[in-house]
């Protein structure tokens, strides 16, 4: 099943909506600009091998050398055009196949110009394409591969080397007369562009292409090199098979425009010229390949996303959509997280809270669905540009995604439930401790304090010889000492005191002294543990011994109490099967489990 | 992969002709059913974490009942009992222990009280009326009650006065308010609390953990807990608590 593009639903909505003449003309207009562009860019490139293979023509250019040199002019031209056409039909960005195209074209005009048999319009259309190579090559090194450009002074940046490009291309066209350059080599005869022949003219514009090409080379290798390391693991990925080759090519101009200073007259047949245009080629060549490699990585990759949409639908295991999207998109650290809107916040795969705003050369793109938005996958930057994935992907993903995201938001509702039943039970257990220390600190101090001056006034009536009030006040002292005990024994029953200060262990020796039967206490850890799980497996023995002590008199009971690392396990054998229902809830609210079996309650705490 | 049928489709011979048609739907099916699947077996985790925390209230609150009656019964009879027979009025007059003895006895005897009101008011037993008219009463500021004197299950009662109690205990902590008042009506099987106090505002549910235990207990009941709090524009604090299955 071909899952159906978003992007072609959203154009036909739109285009249902408002259809009107002039969107129909606009966007023929657009369809027609998409076949003519890779349509010329081909024609030229073929044109350029015609000219170069019409064999015994007189060729004055580079390419005419040798079958080296031609090899090198070929590769490196064919390859850009094609690696342009090829990105342009993957409907990449608009701008990197341009680069790309124009790069290509510019290095194949030197053919047109050194056609000496050909029309005097093609050769000195050819003049005026050769600047274009190095701008096209600084456009790539800043904007590869998403199109964009990092801010203003870099667009702008770009638009001024175009722009002196433009200059130098149409000064030397409307200014320089070929015949007169005691330089000249490859077009010695026509420039149908001439306004004014001009002598000094062309010599200022030579000398400024010069100072153009060294600074625009170093700056692109600059750029290039410092992108590549900047750049995250995934990110490297990408920009590798492109930005080294960028660098060289843009040396390897500069060079080019250096070797001119040396010697103004450039020809073929020296080394120096020679060299430099092998290693030109070189770069280029390299330059082609790299850009193609990339455009079909990301064509691999598309195919993947779209394979995915078919294996989402034979059931796979919630929670795996991740890993797939990873896989298929090459980024091992490629996040989703989904957006509940009842909750109206973020969550990841099992539920937990997420925040979607990435870290440094991370991307964000948020998956719709009806304008909602469904989730986001936070991924590497370059990959991508613009909502290029969301468009990508079909609506059986859509669904796997809603699947998940059903899933995370019900796994969050679980995570805020545990939550607040275990807040709910350590609030309490801090208010039983409360209640304790209260009763501690208030009501048995004064009672101590009532009970010594109940002494004092009973020693004095005695002394007094007053019978009667003494025995009323030794009988309200014993009173007192009774209220006392009863307070202390009514607080100990809240909240033990003793595994607050000296731990589990000897809080469950004291309960073992004081018990009604026989308990045998073993193994506790003497460590202190924390106090929620401490307070839960006393719970634990308490209880088995109430129930014990209600029931019939067995044998009495063994507590056997053990740390495994994380986990602290209560085992109770001769337990009599009473309702746990409570204890379970409490030992359940610290993420523990309860079970009886045959006269062995256990219970599992966990103690990190 | 996992071949047994999970559902099947019913339906007209033309309409699934296409193969590609058919893949679709039942890709889309198997998908839908998969997450029905899901949320059947999350949904009894839910139903059964949603129950404990509801019990574990419960256990509380009737444990809180249990160590007021206690207290009461208890330490504080007990203590009265004692009082009266010091107070008999004695032939050589007042002796100055004795006259300390039975202050620490009384300042013992309220200490209790006032714990054991913390625990569970016993007004409580009366009703919602009376316990609020007596928390109303120790408030500092005046507070304006309108409170239904219908009857509810002891631990939506206890829910409601706590969360007032809770509330007005912020009001005197932090609104500087100069009034409040307590709404207690039931509509629908619900019970609607609303303390509200003409303080400063700007309080938060995540701020006092007291309101996130009064949240965590009445949502655990079922209930929602919802606070608007402008700053300059005193606080109001709505509890809504499930009080029967059918709405009425």
């Amino acid at each position: 099943v071909k899952p159906i593009d978003s992007a072609t639903h959203a154009g036909l909505l739109k285009s249902g909506k408002n259809r009107t003449a002039r969107a129909d003309v606009a966007a023929r207009s657009v369809a027609i600009g998409h076949w003519i562009i890779p349509v010329l860019a081909v024609g030229y490139g073929v044109a350029s091998i015609a000219i170069l293979s019409s064999l015994g023509e007189p060729l004055t250019t580079y390419a005419g050398e040798s079958v080296i040199t031609a090899a090198a002019s070929m590769i490196a031209g064919l390859g850009l055009i094609a690696a342009g056409v090829f990105a342009w039909m993957e409907r990449w960005v608009d701008s990197v196949p341009l680069a790309t195209m124009v790069a290509g074209i510019a290095w194949l005009a030197p053919i047109w110009v050194g056609w000496q048999s050909g029309p005097a319009l093609a050769r000195s259309v050819g003049m005026v394409l050769t600047p274009y190579l190095v701008p096209a090559l600084a456009h790539l090194a800043l904007a590869f591969p998403s199109g964009r450009l990092p801010s203003r002074q870099v667009r702008l940046l770009v638009v001024c080397t175009y722009a002196l490009a433009t200059v130098i291309s149409l000064g030397r066209a409307f200014l320089r007369d070929p015949f007169l350059d005691p330089n000249c080599w490859s077009n010695c005869t026509d420039n149908v562009f001439l306004l004014y022949a001009s002598a000094p003219a062309p010599r200022f514009l030579d000398g400024l292409w010069i100072g153009y090409v060294v600074a625009l080379g170093v700056l692109i290798a600059v750029a290039a090199v410092r992108r590549l390391i900047q750049a995250t693991a995934a990110g490297r990925a990408v920009l590798w098979p492109v930005l080294p080759a960028i660098a060289a090519a843009g040396l390897a101009e500069a060079t080019y425009a250096l070797a001119f200073l040396l010697d103004p007259a450039e020809d073929p047949g020296k080394p120096v010229f020679g060299t430099l245009f092998l290693v030109r080629g070189a770069a280029l060549s390299g330059l082609a390949i790299g850009i193609a490699w990339v455009v079909l990585r990301r064509r691999r990759q598309r195919n993947a996303v779209a394979r995915l949409a078919d294996e989402l639908g034979e059931a796979p295991p919630l929670g795996s959509l991740r890993a797939a999207l990873a896989e298929a998109l090459d980024d091992p650290d490629l996040n989703v997280m989904y957006w509940l809107p009842d909750a109206q916040r973020y969550v990841d795969t099992f539920g937990r809270p997420a925040d979607p705003h990435p870290d440094g050369g991370r991307a964000v793109t948020t998956i719709s669905r009806r304008g909602e938005p469904l989730a986001v996958v936070v991924h590497d930057r370059p990959l991508y540009a613009g909502d290029e994935f969301e468009r990508q992907i079909g609506s059986a993903v859509r669904l796997a995604i809603d699947n998940e995201r059903l899933r995370a938001e019900v796994l969050a509702k679980l995570e805020d439930l545990r939550s607040s039943r275990a807040r709910i039970v350590v609030a309490a257990d801090a208010a039983r401790r409360q209640l304790e220390r209260d009763l501690h600190d208030g009501a048995q101090q004064r009672l101590l304090a009532a009970s010594y001056e109940l002494r004092l006034a009973d020693a004095a009536a005695q002394s007094n010889g007053d019978e009667e009030l003494a025995t009323l006040l030794a009988s309200a002292i014993e009173e007192v000492r009774s209220a006392l005990a009863e307070l202390r024994e009514f607080a100990h029953g809240i909240f033990p005191a003793i595994l607050d200060e000296a731990g589990l262990a000897a809080a469950l020796w004291t309960l073992a002294d004081c018990a009604p039967l026989p308990v045998a206490v073993t193994d506790v850890p003497e460590e202190r543990l924390p106090a929620a799980a401490e307070g839960a497996a006393y719970l634990v023995v308490t209880t088995a011994l109430d129930a014990a002590a209600g029931g019939p008199g067995g044998p009495g009971l063994r507590a056997t109490v053990c740390r495994d690392r994380e986990m602290l396990s209560v085992q109770i054998d001769g337990a009599c099967d009473a309702n746990c229902t409570h204890l379970a809830d409490r030992v359940g609210a610290l993420g523990g489990r309860l079970t009886f079996e045959s006269g062995c309650l256990r219970a599992e705490i966990p103690c990190a | 992969m996992d071949e047994r049928p999970f559902a099947v489709l019913i339906h007209d011979a033309a309409v699934l002709e296409d193969p590609a048609l058919q893949k679709a739907v039942s890709t889309a099916t198997r998908l839908t059913a998969s997450n029905a699947e899901l949320q059947a077996e999350v949904r009894a985790q839910l139903d059964e974490l949603t129950a404990s925390r509801r019990r574990l209230v419960v256990a509380a609150d009737d444990e809180r009942a249990r160590l007021e009656a206690r207290l009461e019964r208890g330490a504080e009879q007990r203590l009265l009992r004692i009082l009266s027979g010091l107070r008999r009025p004695t032939p050589s007059g007042s002796d100055e222990h004795l006259t300390k003895a039975i202050a620490h006895l009384q300042r013992t005897v309220e200490e209790v009280r006032d714990l054991a009101r913390g625990l569970h008011p016993r007004e409580l037993a009366e009703g919602l009326l009376p316990a609020l008219s007596a928390l109303a009463e120790a408030t500092a500021v005046p507070v304006q009650l309108r409170v239904t004197d219908e009857r509810f299950p002891t631990e939506v009662e206890a829910a409601a006065y706590f969360t007032c109690a809770e509330a007005l205990a912020n009001v005197m902590k932090h609104a500087a308010a100069s009034s409040g008042s307590i709404a207690v009506s039931s509509r629908n099987g619900q019970l609607i609390v609303i303390v509200a106090d003409d303080g400063v505002g700007g309080a938060d549910l995540a701020g006092g953990s007291g309101l996130v235990g009064m949240r965590d207990r009445i949502e655990a009941l079922g209930g929602r807990l919802a606070l608007e709090s402008t700053r300059g524009r005193g606080t109001s604090l709505t509890a809504t608590i499930p009080f029967s299955d059918e709405p009425s």
